[in-house]
């Protein structure tokens, strides 16, 4: 999956300011092209109560001051008590500067005609229409074959299903020829009537029905940008999670077991306040999604800032590789039908299988894994002096079917790449059963959470 | 790391200011004029309210429904003793009556919030303004009610509710004003007129007992979602209530942080209790609550973590820093305030110490610094 998109006169920094529901987040990318070295900065801050978008610029020039500061990274220049842009045309020098810079408003607040003087730029609706360019264009820039973006959000919850269509498409068929999309959408407002009914069965912390309810409302009217409370992540992994279960389609039915190499990604201004893993349980048990699949979650808004600069054509040229507006994520493997029998028993053995740096000796640089039914394990693939390439054999024990792998021999096999920083391996019975309150929930819900350790 | 900064209370010049003399009046003075503390803005008749019964809690019934079960009509003479009230219950074996505790007539101008009045005879009264600042206007007699608009200095801050109708009046607290409050705590001859800070929580029995005790408004850190919802006007504004509710409520409400238990923040409590008996404003259409301080023009603010909101602003994005007053917006401690001791760079947490001396390590993106 290496991809770039740098066209030869590319521009060596970009900042990307995405306005969403309640939070602001910056991402500056810098790029050395003479010795190859990039990093990315991201940081995410809560918009205040009376933020107004039109004059977005009072507020953003503090806050691209202060990250400036603390990214080592002068993106403002401050003359008698007035920000201005530090906007750079030509080579930078260490440290300062921007090159090209992109300002992305969330449709919910967004207004005609808003502009920054200190971006240089007018800001882009990131509205149904761009969203979906974006989401075609990462469809092909990935190769998948398939891709489900989730995007949880604090109105809505929303789903694409991205298909690539099988017959063989043409060079200049547009994206509707070849690619089919299928929406859903859950409001959120449906949920919060009774979210002491509603949430209920998949809720794994105990609550008062009406400390719930109070916990509800306060969490989505003030929507924090983080949280270090286990309350709040199970509130909205639940929220997630009863949005989700009422998407029903067949391609869902699919994804992970009929296709060749999905996608799926999770993103949305709830994801920095859920966290990786109660954003991938939520989503992966809302969706009831099995078999073999990539996952990428976006705490940062990367992906949004990608689709919303890959959706507008012409802007490529000020764009990063694709691996920077899309974040390293994980390979998942669930049983289909699940494992017969007693929970707590042997589910397989297996190896991850290295492909070494310098010589291609796999045996020498592999790795045991093995997992119990009943269990989620996590693996990690970048370890010390291995190269982040290579791939997973497993062998299944009686009674436990692992779908869409290659066979070879008496072992399943699935390859990886350096995109890819973990193997999540999920042994628990299907249909993962939640309920019927919290307190059943919460033993199960907990060990889940911890044997994802995707952190 | 970086936090937002969003100032709990923000200093402003001219902030509308509502006096209202509910009886026929004569309005003693017109817009551009100067007020003072002391000068009469209003002379007509009005009556007295003697006794406000809550006559949902009396006959066990909502707001919308007391009409039902009262034996009188507006403006009817009542002597004591007389029934206002029956309601039959336990299949027709009981009956809930509600007397009348003082002599005078039946007013229903707030029947629709369950509420029933007993107003003695119309007398001649006047109305003196208790800030100073510039009529702005007078606005025409609405339900027997005129109003005049005052320009007035204060500080303002943008409470999470305001529900009701605009009002004006002293304030007062109910013991310190932040903590858990029962009915027993009310005193009515405090509440009368006034408007209560009734601490960190608010629920239905409490909220009867002030209104009972002629107070007219009040304010509250939380309140329990439930409960408002049982007495409130919900709309759907600003995504913070799921849906539309309307019900005339007996007296405004003012619920400073969120849903739930929650003290009032630092900053404003600060502020309320150096001007307990002071004048405040109530604005429920601005969703505002205005505390009259004139003081603060001449920059000699009784709360030192105010803000001067028509001065050059504080930064919206501040670095944390020791000392610093935050709020926390994170579970355990939703919506509590507290002053920074440490802040942990290297593990991006910050630890803030509450008001009850209590330390926790809050997340930045967790807190909102408000002081």
């Amino acid at each position: 999956m290496s991809i770039s998109l740098i066209e030869e006169n590319f521009k060596r920094s970009h900042l990307t300011v995405i306005v969403g529901d309640g939070r602001m987040s910056c991402i500056l990318f810098v790029v050395d092209y003479e010795n190859g070295a990039s990093f990315k900065e991201t940081y995410k801050i809560k918009l205040p109560e009376n933020f107004d978008v039109s004059s977005i610029d009072d507020f953003l020039g503090e806050v691209l001051e202060q990250f400036g500061e603390e990214v080592g990274w002068k993106l403002i220049d401050k003359r008698a008590g007035i920000s201005l842009p530090l906007r750079i045309n030509d080579k930078l020098e260490d440290g300062e500067g921007i090159n090209s810079s992109s300002l992305i408003v969330c449709s919910n607040i967004y207004e005609e005609g808003i502009k920054s003087l200190l971006l240089g730029v007018e800001a882009t609706e990131l509205d149904r229409n761009l969203q979906l360019k974006g989401y075609t264009r990462y469809l092909d820039l990935l190769s998948a074959s398939d891709m489900i973006f989730v995007n949880l959000g604090w109105e809505k919850v929303k789903v694409y299903v991205l298909t690539r269509k099988s017959s063989p498409a043409r060079k200049d068929d547009s994206d509707k020829e070849r690619v089919e999309i299928e929406e859903f959408e859950v409001d959120s407002h449906s949920l919060m009537k009774d979210p002491g009914l509603k949430l209920r069965s998949l809720l794994a912390t105990p609550l008062k029905k009406e400390v719930l309810g109070d916990l509800f409302a306060n969490v989505f009217s003030r929507k924090p940008v983080e949280s270090a409370s286990d309350d709040v992540k199970d509130l909205l992994r639940s929220y997630a999670m009863a949005a989700l279960l009422n998407v029903k389609d067949d391609k869902l039915r699919r994804f992970g077991i009929e296709t060749e190499d999905a996608h799926l990604v999770i993103t949305g201004d709830l994801v920095g306040v859920l966290g990786e893993a109660h954003a991938v349980l939520g989503v992966v048990d809302g969706l009831q999604l099995k078999g073999r699949y990539r996952i990428a979650v976006d705490s940062e808004g990367e992906i949004f800032a990608g689709a919303a600069v890959l959706g507008k054509e012409k802007d490529l040229g000020t764009v990063l590789p694709v691996t920077d507006i899309y974040p390293r994520g994980y390979m998942y493997l669930s049983t289909e039908k699940g494992a017969s029998g007693k929970e707590g028993k042997r589910a397989f053995t297996g190896k991850i299988l290295f492909k070494g740096t310098e010589k291609t000796n796999w045996d020498d640089t592999e790795s045991l894994i093995v997992a119990q039914t009943g269990q989620i394990r996590t693996f990690d693939f970048k370890e010390e002096n291995r190269s982040g390439v290579g791939m997973v054999t497993i062998k299944p024990e009686k009674g436990v079917y692992f779908p869409n792998m290659r066979k070879e021999g008496d072992s399943l096999v699935g390859g990886f790449d350096e995109n890819l920083k973990k193997l999540v391996v999920d042994c628990r019975k299907v249909p993962v059963v939640y309920g019927p309150d919290a307190n059943a929930n919460h033993p199960r819900v907990s060990e889940w959470l911890h044997q994802l350790d995707l952190g | 790391m970086f936090v937002l900064r969003d100032k709990a209370l923000k200093f402003k010049k001219d902030q509308d200011f509502r006096m209202s003399f509910l009886g026929e009046a004569v309005c003693a003075v017109k817009p551009g004029d100067k007020v003072q503390p002391g000068k009469t803005v209003f002379e007509g008749m009005e009556s007295e309210v003697l006794e406000s019964m809550h006559l949902c809690k009396e006959l066990g019934v909502r707001p919308e429904e007391v009409g039902k079960y009262l034996l009188k009509g507006d403006g009817e003479i009542l002597d004591k003793g007389d029934e206002i009230a029956v309601r039959t219950v336990s299949m027709g074996m009981a009956e809930r009556v509600v007397k009348a505790e003082n002599e005078g007539r039946v007013s229903l101008q707030r029947v629709d919030s369950g509420v029933v009045d007993i107003i003695g005879p119309a007398s001649e009264k006047s109305v003196v303004a208790q800030v100073s600042g510039k009529v702005k206007s007078v606005l025409p007699s609405k339900r027997m009610q005129r109003e005049v608009v005052i320009s007035v200095p204060g500080y303002v801050s943008k409470p999470f509710v305001c529900a009701g109708e605009n009002v004006s009046g002293g304030l007062v607290l109910i013991k310190d004003g932040n903590s858990v409050y029962r009915v027993r705590d009310i005193d009515e001859n405090e509440c009368k007129g006034r408007i209560v800070v009734a601490g960190r929580s608010l629920n239905l029995k409490l909220y009867e007992a002030i209104v009972e005790a002629g107070a007219v408004g009040v304010i509250v850190g939380g309140m329990s979602r439930a409960d408002f919802m049982e007495l409130g006007k919900l709309s759907n504004k600003k995504g913070k209530y799921e849906e539309a509710v309307d019900k005339n409520m007996a007296i405004p409400v003012v619920i400073t942080e969120g849903w739930g238990t929650i003290p009032v923040n630092q900053v404003l409590m600060e502020k309320l209790r150096d001007d307990e008996g002071g004048q405040a404003y109530i604005n429920s259409e601005e969703n505002e609550l205005l505390i009259y301080d004139d003081g603060g023009l001449s920059g000699s603010a009784s709360s030192g973590s105010v803000s001067d909101g028509d001065d050059e602003e504080d930064a919206d994005v501040c670095e944390p820093i020791s000392g610093m007053v935050v709020q926390i917006w994170d579970m355990p401690y939703w919506g509590y305030s507290g002053e920074i001791v440490n802040v942990m760079g290297d593990e991006e947490l910050v630890q803030v110490k509450l008001g009850s001396g209590e330390k926790v390590l809050v997340k930045p993106g967790g807190l909102v610094v408000i002081g």
